[in-house]
């Protein structure tokens, strides 16, 4: 019976995926029919169904352009983006976004050290460096089998140096995916929904304001203290902000 | 004297109040049912609340049609007011008009009730029956106000037009308003009536002759029940008089007389409060609404302009168009009001058109939101919201500007210049690979922490497994030639170290070289004879020259007990006992 039950919601979950795949194509179709409210409506199906991809937030983030829904159309391209880091499309279309928001920042210049690092770091997902720390960790296990077994001085000094090696790139790969996951927890993201939000100085709606910002703002978040956030802006400049009308990336 | 005059005046004054006269004439006692009755109330002194009496078993046609009049003959005035109905029976028989009641001076009058007696029909119907030529032209007059809506809603627009019915038999001269009708709680505007054209109508189921004298547009800005105060006319009406010409026939007098129309009361409904929608301000009617700018594509600093047009019929120069919000980088400036409306009989027609200039300061996208408008429909009796679309304005950067001035704004935020993308807004993605959204992440996961341990626990496992192969690939015996190995290396290393003392290095030589022999050829210490490791040695296949040498070492060893031995001789003893050892051991 319980067999059954597995294969049923085996099969379900199968059947949803595909019409996943139908929804998606049909939502492309609406969009180059220029009717975009109906391919937001079915992208937004997909994302109700518990599957997304970089290609569905950005299809996403291009419907909502044209739609001229500022927030979300940013919103979506940052997720996509966040997913895709790299993507051309993305950074262009998000370009095209971010020319109608009100908010311009100076960003700070990353240094270039700073950056190679964090480019570097973000050449695998955290997945991927855990998955080749692991590999090359049992590459040295073995390598450390061939240096006792083997009895020929010259076989059993390289096995010993690989090894070495191996198990020093391995602690390398779990670093790297620490950081990673260190960086990705510290910067949350999020997008501001409203059409004027004020920045205050400290976590009370009585104390002075800072600016007004505006909508489709990419804000981090630093710190939460009961309905206020702690932002920072690209510019560095660190605030408060109520927490209504802001969506996490 | 002049006390004199006083006197006369005020008695005189007194007894033209004290001769008050309310009656009720009605212009004939018997008639048949198909004719009518004209009942007129007259009273010599102006008085208030005036009730007619009901009509019981007569069918009112018209009235109560007001009129006053006033005249001086020889120096006399004379007042009079009446209120005339026309009446049609209903049944044969004797008829009763009840009594009319008018206030005069805080006195209630009252007229006697008058009894009609109400015959078969009659061939020939005459109108009033005796009525003189002269009241005859008289009373072929009536003013009458005719609203078009006496319950319209706030602000929706009706009109007031005063039509002046004149009988064929009538003429009028001319006529002159006496009291202009003042619209309170509306706002009116009058259309003005260039010609007045005569048409044909009916009155009170005959026919007239009238004219439109006046039309006004009135839109109520109170609720509840508000009047509109009648239209005097003083008419100058043409009646036969008892004179007559040379010919005999009848000379014409003009008389003037005032006509009033009847008060009109309009309940005015209030809006509905349900569904009111947040844009209402006021608007009643029928409308279009737009906003429309005349470039979708300019420089920064450069100016465009935004127009917000309403059109369509209602109260329009009631409201205000809603003000054009700009994005805040734009700078933008009061709007140009251009207004083009026309009072017409269905109401106020036009546009409202409020155009503004706007400046974009900064490059990039910008949208102008949309503007909500709502109106209330009366025919449709709801709420219309009227949404215009978004505006979206493409800002290039200005070359001409230095691009590195930043406008300081409201907000406090410097802005920088973004440069517009280069490349084409990009097309949808065509294929995807869709996974699920929450993912669970690999990395530190349990799966993640089994592995790592399972790879960490090779180590272990090698070094044990190399152990356990060692203990098993070994015999006994072997493992006491290790031993011994072990142990002429242990003594080779402790005879270095007495290099200085010749007895105690000889001593551990010895010991060393017997324990090595020991290990190679498997014999105990008391079976040592020279001859003995000869012959073991050579069997074992250690060649002659090391056999002899190792052997020469051995006496060496003896004989340096004896014999006082030189440094050198250590020295070299040393390094030939390393030396054979090591080709010894090559060979066995």
């Amino acid at each position: 019976m319980k067999a059954v039950t597995y294969i049923f919601v085996f099969v379900m979950s199968f059947s949803i995926w595909a019409q996943n795949d139908s929804i998606f194509k049909k939502a492309n179709d609406a969009y180059a029919d220029a009717n975009y409210q109906e391919a937001q409506r079915l992208y937004q199906n997909i994302l109700k169904n518990g599957e997304a991809s970089s290609e569905l937030y950005f299809n996403l983030g291009n419907t909502y352009y044209k739609l001229e829904d500022l927030a979300n159309s940013i919103y979506y391209y940052e997720k996509a983006l966040k997913l895709n880091p790299e993507d051309e499309s993305i950074q262009n279309n998000l370009g095209f976004a971010e020319r109608m928001r009100l908010d311009k920042f100076e960003n700070i210049p990353d240094s270039e050290v700073d950056k190679t690092f964090e480019d570097f770091i973000n050449t695998f997902s955290i997945d991927s460096w855990s998955i080749l720390g692991i590999s090359f960790l049992f590459l040295a296990a073995l390598s450390f089998g061939v240096f006792l077994i083997f009895k020929r001085t010259l076989i059993k000094r390289i096995a010993f140096g690989i090894c070495i090696a191996f198990i020093l790139v391995s602690a390398g790969c779990f670093t790297m995916a620490q950081t990673q996951l260190q960086h990705d927890k510290s910067s949350v993201y999020a997008i501001i929904f409203q059409e004027e939000k004020k920045l205050f100085e400290e976590p009370n709606t009585k104390s002075s304001t800072l600016f007004q910002l505006h909508e489709g703002t990419k804000i981090k978040i630093l710190d939460q203290f009961r309905s206020f956030y702690k932002i920072e802006l690209p510019d560095g400049t660190i605030g408060w902000m109520t927490t209504e009308n802001i969506k996490k990336i | 004297m002049k006390r004199l005059i006083y006197i006369l005046i005020f008695i005189s004054c007194g007894l033209s109040q004290a001769q008050v006269k309310f009656t009720a004439d009605v212009s004939r006692e018997k008639l048949g049912i198909n004719e009518r009755l004209r009942v007129e109330f007259t009273m010599n002194q102006d008085g208030d609340n005036f009730i007619p009496p009901s009509f019981d078993g007569f069918r009112k046609i018209a009235g109560p049609n007001q009129s006053v009049s006033q005249s001086w003959i020889n120096g006399k005035s004379t007042f009079q007011k009446s209120y005339t109905f026309f009446l049609q029976p209903l049944k044969r028989g004797k008829l009763t008009i009840g009594q009319a009641e008018v206030t005069i001076k805080n006195q209630v009058y009252k007229t006697s009730p008058q009894t009609i007696e109400v015959t078969a029909a009659v061939d020939n119907p005459s109108e009033t029956g005796d009525a003189t030529p002269q009241s005859k032209a008289l009373d072929g007059i009536h003013l009458v106000a005719e609203v078009s809506d006496t319950s319209p809603y706030l602000n929706e627009g009706i009109y007031v037009v005063y039509k002046l019915y004149v009988s064929p038999s009538t003429d009028i001269r001319n006529w002159r308003a006496l009291d202009n009708p003042k619209y309170e709680n509306f706002w009116s505007q009058s259309i003005d009536v260039k010609q007045l054209e005569v048409k044909n109508g009916e009155f009170a189921g005959k026919p007239y002759r009238y004219v439109e004298l006046r039309k006004t547009i009135l839109y109520p800005q109170k609720t509840g029940k508000l009047q509109i105060e009648p239209l005097t006319l003083s008419i100058g009406v043409e009646v036969p008089s008892n004179r007559r010409d040379i010919f005999g026939r009848r000379l014409y007098e003009t008389v003037d007389k005032t006509y009033s129309a009847n008060t009109r009361t309009i309940e005015v409904k209030a809006l509905p409060e349900k569904n009111k929608p947040l844009s209402f301000t006021g608007a009643v009617g029928n409308f279009d609404f737009s906003v429309s700018v005349n470039e979708s594509k300019l420089k920064a600093m450069e100016s465009f302009q935004a127009e917000v047009e309403l059109s369509g019929e209602g109260n329009m120069s009631l409201f205000e168009l809603p003000s054009l919000r700009a994005p805040n980088n734009t700078e933008i400036f009061e709007p140009e009001k251009n207004d083009d409306i026309r009072t017409t009989s269905k109401g106020m027609v036009g546009t409202k058109r409020n155009i503004y200039t706007l400046v974009p300061q900064q490059a990039g996208k910008q949208v102008i939101p949309s503007l909500e408008f709502s109106y209330f429909d009366p025919i449709q009796k709801k709420y219309v919201t009227l949404n215009s679309n978004n505006i979206s304005i493409e800002v290039e950067p200005n070359a001409n500007l230095n691009n590195s001035t930043s406008n300081a704004d409201s907000t406090g935020t410097n802005y920088s210049f973004i440069k517009a993308p280069n490349a084409q807004f990009n097309f949808i993605k065509l294929d995807t690979t869709l996974d699920p959204i929450h993912k669970k992440r690999f990395f530190k996961s349990t799966t993640f922490w089994v592995i790592s341990f399972c790879a960490l626990a090779l180590f272990p496992f090698f070094i044990v497994f190399k152990k356990v192969q060692n203990r098993e690939g070994l015999s006994e015996s072997d493992r006491n030639r290790r031993k011994a190995n072990k142990l002429a290396k242990k003594f080779l290393s402790e005879a270095k170290s007495h290099l200085n003392d010749s007895k105690a290095f000889y001593l551990s030589l010895e010991k060393a070289l017997h324990n090595y022999l020991k290990a190679k050829l498997r014999i105990t210490t008391s079976e040592m004879s020279k001859e003995k490791i000869q012959e073991l040695l050579l069997e074992k296949g250690g060649e002659k020259e090391d056999v002899d040498a190792f052997l020469e070492l051995l006496k060496n060893c003896e004989m340096a007990r004896y014999s006082p031995i030189t440094q050198s001789e250590i020295d070299q003893d040393f390094q030939q006992a390393k030396s054979i050892l090591a080709k010894l051991d090559k060979n066995l």
